[in-house]
């Protein structure tokens, strides 16, 4: 008989035998599980969030046990051989894994899936902390949104903790439960089986970079990530109360008003713009911008119906939020009036070096980027940087306009 | 014996010929350029003046206008006071153009002359006309004086000629024909040069003629507008040829 199994007979199995034992065990793992849900689904780091690794309850779960570490190691080491990971040797680990054991042979599904899941918890925080050690939730928000396909397996799911509770645990119990169930020896495999599986929505595919010769991933979270940071790509976070930069100081009633004023008008007119593919823009306008551009016709008439795409959903909003922010709207009515166009030109079109501008920009420059590849099969970095300031302007004129028609004349 | 065969000689050339060819047909078909010619090529159609400009700004255009206008009336010191009123008018008209072509091709409107600029505004009217009339002297000594009579003759005869033939024939002079004609060319080179210092002019005509400026702006317009810029100052360089 193996060591693991032996071990199992003698010092976990009688004690789960008796019901209020094994209740206390099911509690502290349910606990563990909820805590972890309750936790996650408060947070707003999307797939950067980490968990609160219970130790101490796992710790507790051992000393209920009364079962010495050591011979839980030396057990795992006898069966699983003397090439063992510190993962494979964490004790953490180990009694979790007996406890999968035991829902799986017991049949008590709910067992073996909390102890699954708290097994998962604390893989995750390993794979996310080596994978991102500096994560923009930001960002993150943005590379989930807008640059997974829908067939990938983040973009199926909100936050890490649905990822983990209805993808993996069910997934991996149903895959490997009848073979454990058949041989305790296949508890390794199922165990290696949740670090790989967690591990690839981070990265996979990875080439060794021979100059660095650091490994490249070229699939998975990991590279897109740095490439919408390189591009500077990211979903700003509104909060009521955090402002654009995320600082934590107490809002007054008044903040609030503008901030939930703010999210309106922005939220109602990125719909309209996302949801009106065919917008027509009045003869007059598009006169005015090639006036004020010197772009030509078509083009600013391509430019404007691209900008209705569904892709640009994010950027349009994006850039809405930006330009909001630098002309100081709190309300609809600082729309309506005549100032607005003269605050747009000041604070959005003549501004230089403002961080917000610059945003605006880069954010403008990944529409157009996108659009003369598309549209007019060049490249948008081959026009100088002073034709490049017109034809961003064109976006902007776009954005001022539909900004009046949406929240001033009731769309 | 055989090389006395002229026919089968002929024969025998043909098909050498022949061969020849194909050779050459199968070469040229199958030449690939290398990635060196291949790139020559690509740098040959690259802009890599287009990170050189800032962009227009009017406080600098007002700035540049005022200048040039002290220029101007430097060259228009002798004019004949009947042309004054029409002088002005052109005059406006002319740097309504400039300013349109600026704001077009959205580059900073330089200042003409080394070591000129908004601050000479600052000295007294004696200085600063002492200094421009030293800048336009070099100009003119550049653009004419200092040049061989073969160079003057490359570089002026093909619009000279014309005017000068024009005069002819409308009975004036031929002598002072040729002279006022010498005289518009190169002070509409001065004039250009003046609204246009440095490398802006040659972005002006780049920028009119460029296929990647023209696929997203009205460079339409901008050929016009430049196409009116020449007119005015050559019609401005017909009234200054007679007063300097």
């Amino acid at each position: 008989m193996s060591a693991i199994k032996e071990l199992y007979l003698k010092e976990v199995l009688p004690q789960l035998k008796n019901k209020r034992f094994e209740t206390k065990i099911y509690t502290e793992l349910t606990k563990i599980v909820s805590t972890a849900y309750s936790t996650n689904i408060a947070s707003d780091e999307s797939f950067c969030f980490k968990f609160n690794l219970p130790l101490s309850s796992v710790n507790n779960i051992i000393k209920k046990f009364k079962i010495d570490p050591n011979d839980l190691g030396n057990a795992i080491k006898k069966d699983w051989g003397s090439t063992l990971t510190a993962m494979h040797k964490d004790s953490y680990y180990q009694i979790l894994l007996l406890l999968v054991y035991y829902g799986v042979t017991e049949k008590k599904e709910l067992f073996a899936k909390n102890a699954l899941m708290v097994i998962l918890l604390k893989i995750w925080n390993g794979r996310k902390s080596k994978f991102f050690k500096y994560c923009d939730k930001r960002i993150m928000k943005y590379v989930i949104g807008n640059m997974l396909t829908n067939r990938h397996l983040l973009s199926k799911y909100e936050n890490p903790v649905t990822l983990l509770k209805d993808y993996f645990v069910p997934t991996i119990l149903k895959k490997y439960g009848p073979e454990v169930n058949r041989d305790i020896a296949k508890l390794k495999r199922l165990f290696e089986q949740c670090f790989a599986r967690v591990r690839q929505p981070f990265g996979f595919n990875a080439r060794q970079n021979l100059q660095t010769s650091k490994p490249e991933y070229q699939g998975g979270l990991l590279p897109l990530y740095m490439k919408a940071k390189e591009e500077g790509l990211y979903i700003s976070v509104q909060s009521v109360s955090g402002g654009m930069d995320g600082d934590d100081t107490t809002t007054g009633y008044e903040e609030y008003a503008t901030t939930h004023n703010r999210d309106s008008i922005v939220s109602k007119t990125t719909d309209y713009i996302a949801l009106n593919k065919s917008a027509n823009y009045p003869d007059n306008f598009i006169s005015e911008v090639n006036r004020k551009t010197n772009v030509s016709l078509k083009i600013i008439e391509s430019m404007l119906s691209y900008l209705h795409i569904h892709d640009n959903f994010d950027v349009v909003q994006n850039l809405i939020i930006l330009i909001l922010s630098r002309c100081e709207i709190s309300s609809t009515g600082d729309i309506c009036k005549s100032s607005f166009t003269r605050s747009i030109k000041k604070h959005v079109i003549s501004s230089k070096n403002n961080e917000e501008v610059n945003k605006i920009q880069r954010l403008i420059d990944h529409i157009l980027d996108k659009f003369f590849k598309e549209k007019l099969r060049t490249s948008f970095n081959k026009y100088s940087n002073v034709h490049k300031i017109k034809i961003r302007n064109v976006i902007i004129y776009a954005l001022e306009y539909n900004l009046f028609k949406v929240n001033c004349r009731g769309v | 014996m055989f090389l006395c065969d002229i026919e089968k000689e002929n024969e025998v050339m043909e098909i050498a010929r022949k061969a020849l060819l194909q050779e050459r047909q199968y070469a040229q078909k199958t030449y690939k350029p290398d990635l060196l010619m291949e790139a020559a090529t690509k740098l040959q159609s690259a802009d890599f003046a287009k990170n050189l400009y800032e962009p227009f700004d009017n406080v600098t255009f007002e700035g540049k206008a005022a200048i040039d206008l002290l220029y101007y009336k430097h060259l228009l010191d002798k004019l004949d006071e009947s042309y004054g009123k029409d002088v002005q008018e052109l005059l406006a008209q002319t740097y309504r153009s400039i300013k349109s072509i600026y704001e077009f091709v959205n580059i900073k409107p330089l200042i003409f002359g080394k070591g000129i600029d908004e601050t000479i505004l600052e000295n007294s009217i004696d200085k600063v006309e002492k200094k421009l009339s030293v800048v336009l002297n070099e100009t003119i000594d550049n653009l004419f004086y200092s040049l061989t009579p073969e160079k003057k003759i490359e570089k002026y005869s093909d619009r000279v000629l014309p005017l000068a033939k024009k005069l002819v024939v409308e009975h004036n002079d031929p002598d002072e024909s040729l002279q006022f004609s010498i005289k518009s060319c190169v002070l509409s080179e001065v004039l250009t040069k003046i609204a246009f210092p440095g490398v802006n002019w040659s972005r002006v005509k780049h920028l009119s003629e460029s296929e990647d400026f023209g696929l997203v702006f009205d460079q339409q317009k901008l050929v016009d507008l430049v196409e009116t810029f020449t007119t005015q100052i050559d019609r401005l360089s017909k009234y200054l040829a007679v007063c300097v």
